[in-house]
């Protein structure tokens, strides 16, 4: 059991500056083998909770016991709590220590410092929990996102820790995988009496956990099961959090009189009654279910034929990672696009599915090894072609904000663009301030602001800022909203809604969830192993639902409840846009089955 | 255009599974050091065309093209070449010199000409071999070797284990670096700088611009990384008492090989004092 009372931590810096504890006077529980999931904003404290779970931070006053050992304590002690705390952070990329993956797993058994045997032993059994057997002698460096963090997963369960932490592990993976991934440590809980404690940002993901504790500004808020936690659906909201939307749907049809719903649904079967058997199956169709020929016929789309006039047109390109050495990796296969300007264009698929070396194509920063890629009708590959002319048209929101805002403060960092451009100061300064204002971000008040000191939210939308100040035609958003919470991912939304309204503005969204891009969008084009598989309209991309998540690409959270009931009642429609749709629908079903 | 991936090849291993990435990395380590050692004390033409006899056996049981290899040498190149211009230019020789042309300190003789060339060639066999061990070597077999052979070092109080992890965190930010600035890099072209333009002066100030954002998120990384390392039990039970996964067994082949070596390295050696 690991036990705190009365926890408060204060980072040293914070404090000087008069901010409040990141975790103020927190106490509380955690047992063996029970699946805990932390939710608050970013911010809220959880990350520092789960630093001083595992001792890595020590308590400034309250005390913290882990199987009755302290964590304040030095030697001996510390490392006993250590092994038994295991924690697995967002990205991989950071917490990976050797080279290829078995030596990674073989790491923490390496420094207790137990027999040869007992490590091969050890690092045998986390490989296979984690089904990761067939990957053991390859190089870290060629694994995906999704498998390094099982590698980063099987690393902590070769120490066999009591009580394992997750703080955000699904940030950088999505869809099938990160299903995946939380199964298998609700199995690690029940199977061997781990104790899981999970942070995340997604509230769907924790339906099935056995405890929620709500943070926020350091204390906590709530703490109890899902269903307890999810009934105060006001309070979350009011916190910058939410509920899963299966629980606002079953919410809103219980208030319409549905009767047979229970008071806080959590799963989508929760939503409609069963099946009578005497009612067949054939009773309940309402609609001729989407037929199979129908999609075919749609599916031949135009939109996949390059057509010149457009602002973008490719035409067979690929382009060939790491050229011309032994890990030459073919990202893009004979992609043939077009987009049309003023069009707002989803750009949807896996991780490694060629998103970014297109967004790279498009922008003009690197050429197709092969085929052909117009920029308002010209082919960009002809000499005398104006690369800068392209760049200058075409922002690029890249995926982390960091890696794109470069100077001290952020008026300094907006105006890089129209700098780089030799606009005289009056210019440059009219274009920061029109830019920081259309994102929402006051420019007396963030002007001289240093970067570094912005939060998530704040750090993406001067990133945002700075490209419009570029003032581009056409603008690409890489992931966007990974690493936000609830709050942060609405207020992003709602910005680039208003950017998509501006008439002459092209939106292109990459993403590899069809959350946000489907109802943002008018175009989706799906890629898979660097190629275009189909492109089509939001709708019909939806109908194909069932493909999609083979894809491992993530639904929204309408499609997947359409999806999993769909077993029962087969005349049920994917391809619902939103949370109105999916209600027309289900009340359809509702009013057959009465 | 904008990949550095594909030029910065230092410290990449290639698994192809040739004999040479299959050797036992303590001997492969060993011949290394001699080799390198050897190109070093050579100073006879003769000696080094059949060290070049020697160099393309082992590049064919590498299974790796030459190119590859060469291409991390490009930039380097002008390097070389201005060294090579200095030091004909102030080669003083030590008899009464034959000059080819002659100005003031400066000064263009045969002997200084052959004795740069020299020096060059040293240098890119130098180059050669290490690149062929850290392209035919993964960075475990590399440090698991060093610390098997530093073992010895570690008994008299040398903490040689510790100096190693140091060796594998840095190889191991090298390519995280590389794909930072390159991230970096399309950043900041995407909104309008140009990398391509300019002269040496203004791209050696833009490639300035890449630094800070460069060091606060390398700072970060270092921080991650250290708390996972902690976490993981590093630095655990006092000292730097790690046990590891690995054994190695020595193979017929890696006998052969280093037998090989010795035989060559001491013919190169005699070749040379004959030749002199």
């Amino acid at each position: 059991m690991i036990e705190l009372k009365n926890v408060t931590f204060n980072y040293s810096t914070q404090e000087e500056a008069g901010i409040p504890p990141a975790v103020q006077d927190i106490s509380l529980q955690i047992h063996a083998g029970e699946t805990v999931a932390i939710i608050g904003h970013n911010g809220s404290g959880k990350s520092t909770l789960t630093k001083l779970l595992a001792a890595i931070l020590v308590p400034q006053s309250g005390s913290i016991l882990v199987d009755e050992l302290p964590t304040a304590s030095l030697g001996a002690d510390l490392w006993q709590i250590r092994q038994r705390v295991g924690i697995v952070f967002q990205n991989p990329d950071d917490q990976l220590i050797a080279s290829t993956v078995i030596d990674e797993v073989a790491f923490g058994p390496e420094n207790l410092g137990f027999s040869r045997s007992e490590i091969a032993a050890r690092v045998q059994n986390a490989l296979q929990v984690l089904e990761l057997e067939a990957y053991a002698q390859l190089s870290i460096s060629e694994l995906s996102v999704s498998l390094k963090q099982r590698v980063a997963i099987a690393g902590v369960l070769a120490m066999q820790p009591r009580y394992l932490i997750l703080d955000e592990p699904t940030t950088m993976i999505s869809g099938k995988t990160a299903d995946q991934l939380l199964k298998t440590v609700q199995r690690l809980a029940h199977e061997q009496g781990i104790a899981v404690i999970h942070i995340t940002h997604f509230m769907q993901e924790i339906v099935s956990f056995d405890r929620v504790i709500v943070m926020d500004a350091g204390r906590i808020l709530m703490d109890g099961t899902p269903n307890e936690i999810f009934a105060r659906m006001a309070e979350l909201q009011a916190v910058g959090l939410d509920v899963p939307l299966v629980t606002q749907l079953g919410h809103v049809l219980r208030a319409q009189g549905w009767a047979n719903i229970p008071p806080v649904v959590l799963t989508p079967e929760q939503l409609l009654p069963p099946l009578d058997l005497e009612q067949s199956s054939s009773a309940i169709v309402v609609d001729p279910p989407v037929s199979a020929d129908f999609l075919s016929a749609q599916a031949p789309v135009h939109l996949s034929v390059p057509d010149p006039s457009a602002i973008f047109a490719l035409k067979e390109a690929s382009y060939i990672l790491r050229k011309d050495t032994p890990f030459a990796h073919e990202a893009l296969r004979r992609v043939s696009l077009s987009i049309r300007a003023g069009q707002t264009v989803g750009l949807v698929g896996p991780t490694g599915s060629g998103k970014s070396t297109l967004i790279d194509v498009l922008a003009g920063l690197i050429k197709p090894s092969s085929g052909l890629f117009f920029f308002e009708a010209e082919n960009t590959a002809i000499k005398g072609f104006n690369m800068a002319r392209l760049r200058s048209r075409v922002g690029v929101v890249f995926q982390s904000p960091d890696s794109q805002i470069f100077e001290e403060t952020v008026g300094k960092d907006v105006s890089f663009g129209p700098r780089q451009r030799k606009v005289t100061l009056a210019e440059s300064r009219r274009l920061v301030q029109e830019s920081l204002e259309a994102v929402g971000l006051s420019y007396e008040d963030f002007r001289s602001r240093y970067t570094y000191a912005l939060s998530g939210g704040e750090k993406r939308r001067v990133a945002i800022a700075g490209v419009l100040a570029c003032e581009p035609k056409v603008i690409i958003f890489d992931e966007p909203m990974a690493g936000l919470d609830p709050r942060g991912r609405r207020e992003l939304f709602g910005l680039i809604q208003t950017l998509k309204q501006s008439e002459d503005l092209t939106v292109i969204y990459a993403s590899s969830s069809l959350k946000d891009v489907i109802e943002l969008v008018d175009t989706i084009h799906i890629l898979d192993k660097g190629s275009v598989l189909f492109s089509d309209v939001p709708r019909q991309i939806l109908a194909q639902a069932h493909e999609l998540h083979a894809l491992d690409i993530a639904l929204p959270e309408t499609v997947q409840i359409a999806l999993s009931l769909r077993s029962r009642f087969p005349s049920l429609r994917t391809d619902v846009l939103d949370q109105a749709e999916l209600e027309a629908e289900l009340r359809k079903i509702h009013d057959h089955i009465l | 255009m904008l990949e550095l991936s594909r030029y910065v090849t230092f410290g990449q291993y290639v698994n192809n599974s040739s004999a040479l990435a299959r050797m036992d990395p303590r001997v492969k380590l060993i011949c290394a050091v001699l080799l390198i050692g050897l190109t070093s004390f050579l100073s006879s033409y003769l000696a080094f065309a059949l060290c070049l006899l020697f160099c393309i056996v082992l590049h064919r049981m590498s299974h790796l093209s030459l190119g590859y290899i060469l291409r991390s040498l490009r930039p380097f190149i002008i390097f070389l070449f201005i060294a090579f211009i200095f030091q004909v230019l102030f080669y003083t020789p030590a008899k009464a010199p034959q000059w080819l042309w002659h100005w003031w300190i400066l000064g263009i003789s045969q002997a200084g000409i052959l004795a740069s060339l020299l020096t060059i060639v040293r240098v890119l066999f130098l180059y050669y071999l290490a690149t062929m061990l850290s392209f035919t070597t993964s960075m475990v077999d590399l440090t698991d070797g060093m610390e098997s052979l530093g073992a010895p070092l570690q008994k008299i109080g040398i903490p040689i284990n510790a100096l190693i992890m140091v060796l594998v965190i840095a190889l191991k930010f090298v390519p995280i670096f590389v794909t930072e600035v390159e991230r970096l890099m399309k950043a900041q072209t995407a909104r309008g700088l140009n990398f391509d333009q300019g002269n040496l002066f203004q791209r050696v100030s833009k490639m300035a611009l890449l630094l800070i954002p460069l060091f606060v998120s390398g700072f970060k990384k270092v921080k991650v990384l250290n708390i996972a390392m902690e976490a993981r039990c590093y630095g655990s039970s006092g000292g730097w008492h790690r046990t590891r996964l690995r054994a190695f067994q020595l193979q017929r082949f890696d006998v052969l090989a280093l037998i090989l070596t010795i035989l060559v390295s001491s013919m190169l050696v005699i070749v040379n004092i004959i030749a002199f």
